[in-house]
């Protein structure tokens, strides 16, 4: 069936799409889902490397790692909320009380 | 062999999905009429016209509860591989550093609770 | 398995348990001022408990959970450090969390602790796995802590929201650089990457490897082009987190560009020195010219702040066990002069505002705290008589030996440059001198009057800081002998 190349590809083409976007898109959540997109990539070549070598330990990494990035999601949501709270507009460009 | 045929097939089946496509929308825009009017531009929904705005925003208290369920949602990663493996390799001492980990998420529950993250109003 | 060896980390924990515990039971009316106490007092415990344990000194330095907690000299001596941070940012943020009205005093106390916790468990990590979970942990966080203000100030959630998504960009840089290390390697440990990396040839896959690894780890500490957080980040989050996030945070940052790039990627130096030493000199650059031109006080030391990450740079690129030693000993003056510095703006700020002309008439108002922002800021600068001039000299001595021993022209050059961007920042940090001294009192602005109120707990960071700042300065041996007995 298709090899370990196929999938490390299949991870690559996820991780230009998600930076892409991150680069692009000027709403937050849009953003998030981006690097959700990069995240799953480095999972998808982790799982695929895992199961090429013959190990478990890239399987290990990536329970962890799809924990961690729900709670980063889960912060960078409660982030939002707040800024929606007080301007009801949470574009990144209006965002833009810090410059210099 | 295998590999080459379901390759195959599946490279064969994305071409002909493409040109379907492609021939589709080249034959509309060369052969249809290009007349454009206020009526044309309206979204049709099956013959009735539109009702309301399209995009409706969901009251903020969602958030929070999705937030809530993320967390406690993504605890299964870590759950289904536990019970794959308690009986023939982790056995009693397994149990009880399961245990502690529920016993943290308990504990989170708890913390949700008492600080009226349950609460819908 | 040693269940009892990481004790400092059970101690933080326990003191987070604490935290969250109080903060269920004491009615939400009373003030949670106490907590800040609590955490103090917890601090201070474990502090002592650091520095009355021996680093190993015998080769296998003892491991816990399948040797994915490594208990050696340079995550001792970086705990200690970071420990010894948490405890003066606690003690600096009584009186600032109760003077703006902080309603989750309890959570930040306790995010405080785990973030503590998280920063002790990423310097002792031996596996790629440990290290990604500590420091995502201490990341989301510092996110939360930075956005703390939420409803008292936009910017503070302006500023979490920006760090979030850029911190998180970087962990998926760096993730996706991990995934690719462990498919050329076949290991998740730093001892296997280390045994591996002696031997393995080199590919393109490993180039790629291993920028995107040292761009996540650029991103922590801030090296320039990943900076672009610091700014905002520091300028807007509450100053007790800012000074806590640029001292315990970029130190922690250091250990793990430390045990990454210098330990177990150690054979590939050839590589990574490169990608650094660009990354670095821009840094240089781009900070100490980007700290001219700024008006608000924070912002002015988030770039200082980004500049002396490049300085820390230094010891990793040289990769030997001076420059480690240099590194660990510049970073500790850094930890107590940069929150000095911060403590000083964070009180002046109270009655002067935030921008730079707030410290007007200082020299005046409060000769004290004038004197001690003075001596963190000239220290800052390397000037004789303060810790950060030996700190510099070592640093650099370190660098020069590496360059003439190893052959190594590129790295004789970059100090070359880090020596000549060290005086362009004396320029600004002069500029903070001038407006406490020289440039006149503007008798209409606010709080201009009479002395800058100083509460217990800024008291005694300042007192701390400033010992700390004379004794690196004027008789560093015992530290230095103990740095030494550390890295061993």
């Amino acid at each position: 069936m298709f090899g370990v190349g196929f999938f490390l590809a299949l991870a690559f083409a996820l991780f230009a799409v998600g930076a892409f976007g991150v680069l692009t898109r000027r709403d937050p959540l849009v953003m998030f889902m981006c690097i959700e997109m990069m995240f799953n990539s480095g999972n998808l070549a982790l799982v695929a490397l895992s199961r090429y070598l013959g190990l478990a330990s890239g399987h290990a990494l990536v329970f962890f790692v799809v924990a961690v990035a729900a709670a980063e999601v889960a912060v960078g949501l409660g982030i939002i909320i707040a800024i929606f709270r007080t301007e009801k507009d949470v574009n990144v460009d209006h965002l833009s009380e810090l410059k210099g | 062999m295998a590999f080459t045929v379901t390759v195959m097939g599946l490279l064969i089946f994305a071409a002909a999905v493409a040109a379907n496509f492609a021939g589709m929308i080249l034959t509309s825009t060369i052969l249809g009429p290009k007349r454009r009017n206020s009526v044309k531009d309206q979204p049709f929904e099956c013959g009735s016209l539109p009702v309301g705005p399209t995009h409706t925003r969901f009251h903020i208290r969602f958030y929070l509860t999705a937030i809530l369920f993320l967390i406690f949602d993504i605890e299964v990663v870590f759950l289904y591989p536990f019970i794959t493996i308690l009986r023939p390799e982790l056995g009693v001492t397994g149990l009880w550093i399961m245990g502690a980990f529920l016993a943290v998420l308990v504990f989170g529950l708890a913390y949700e609770w008492r600080r009226g993250g349950m609460e819908w109003d | 398995m040693n269940l009892a060896l990481p004790l400092p980390e059970y101690g933080v924990l326990g003191l987070a348990l604490v935290v969250l515990l109080y903060d269920l039971v004491v009615p939400e009316r009373v003030s949670r001022r106490a907590l800040g106490w609590v955490c103090a007092l917890g601090f201070a415990g474990v502090l002592a408990l650091l520095l009355r344990s021996d680093a190993p000194q015998v080769a296998p330095v003892p491991t816990a959970f399948g040797g994915m907690y490594v208990a050696d000299g340079l995550a001792l001596a970086f705990k200690t450090l970071i420990v010894a941070a948490a405890m003066l940012a606690s003690l600096a943020s009584l009186d600032y969390l109760e003077a703006r009205g902080v309603r989750w005093q309890g959570e930040y106390y306790l995010l405080l602790t785990l973030v503590t916790f998280a920063l002790m468990c990423l310097v002792s990590a031996g596996d790629l796995l440990t290290l990604y979970v500590a420091l995502e942990l201490n990341s989301i966080g510092f996110y939360a802590l930075v956005a703390v203000l939420k409803g008292r100030s936009l910017t503070s959630s302006e500023a979490g929201l920006k760090y979030l998504i850029l911190g998180a960009l970087s962990s998926a840089l760096l993730l996706y650089g991990i995934s690719l290390l462990y498919g050329l390697s076949g290991t998740v440990s730093l001892a296997g990457l280390a045994a591996w990396a002696a031997g393995a040839a080199r590919s393109p896959a490993l180039v790629v490897a291993l920028a995107l690894v040292a761009a996540g780890l650029a991103f922590k500490m801030s090296l320039v082009p990943f900076h672009m957080w610091a700014p905002d980040v520091y300028q807007a989050a509450p100053t007790p987190v800012t000074a806590f996030l640029s001292v315990a945070g970029k130190t922690a940052a250091l250990a793990l560009l430390v045990r990454v790039l210098d330990a177990a990627l150690g054979g590939f130096i050839g590589v990574w020195d490169k990608l650094l030493m660009v990354l670095m000199a821009a840094t240089f650059v781009w900070a100490n010219l980007g700290a001219l031109k700024q008006r608000d006080a924070k912002r002015l030391m988030a770039y200082s702040s980004v500049a002396q990450a490049g300085y820390l740079a230094i010891g990793v690129a040289a990769g030997s066990a001076l420059g480690l030693q240099a590194a660990l000993f510049y970073a500790l003056v850094y930890v107590f002069t940069n929150v000095a510095a911060f403590q000083v703006l964070q009180l002046v700020a109270e009655s002067g505002g935030p921008e730079l002309s707030g410290l007007r008439g200082l020299g005046r108002r409060s000769p004290g705290l004038a004197l001690i922002l003075a001596a963190a800021v000239l220290s800052l600068a390397g000037i004789p008589p303060f810790g950060g001039f030996f700190g510099k000299f070592y640093l650099f001595a370190a660098g020069v030996r590496e360059g003439i021993v190893a052959g190594r022209s590129w790295l004789l050059a970059l100090v070359g440059l880090a020596v000549v961007m060290s005086i362009v920042s004396l320029f600004y940090y002069l500029i903070l001198v001038k407006q406490m001294y020289i440039e006149p009192a503007d008798p209409e602005a606010p709080g201009t009057g009479g002395p800058v109120a100083v509460p217990l707990g800024a008291r005694l960071v300042l007192g701390v800081c400033a010992a700390m700042i004379l004794w690196t300065g004027l008789y560093p041996s015992p530290i230095l002998a103990w740095i030494r007995q550390a890295l061993f």
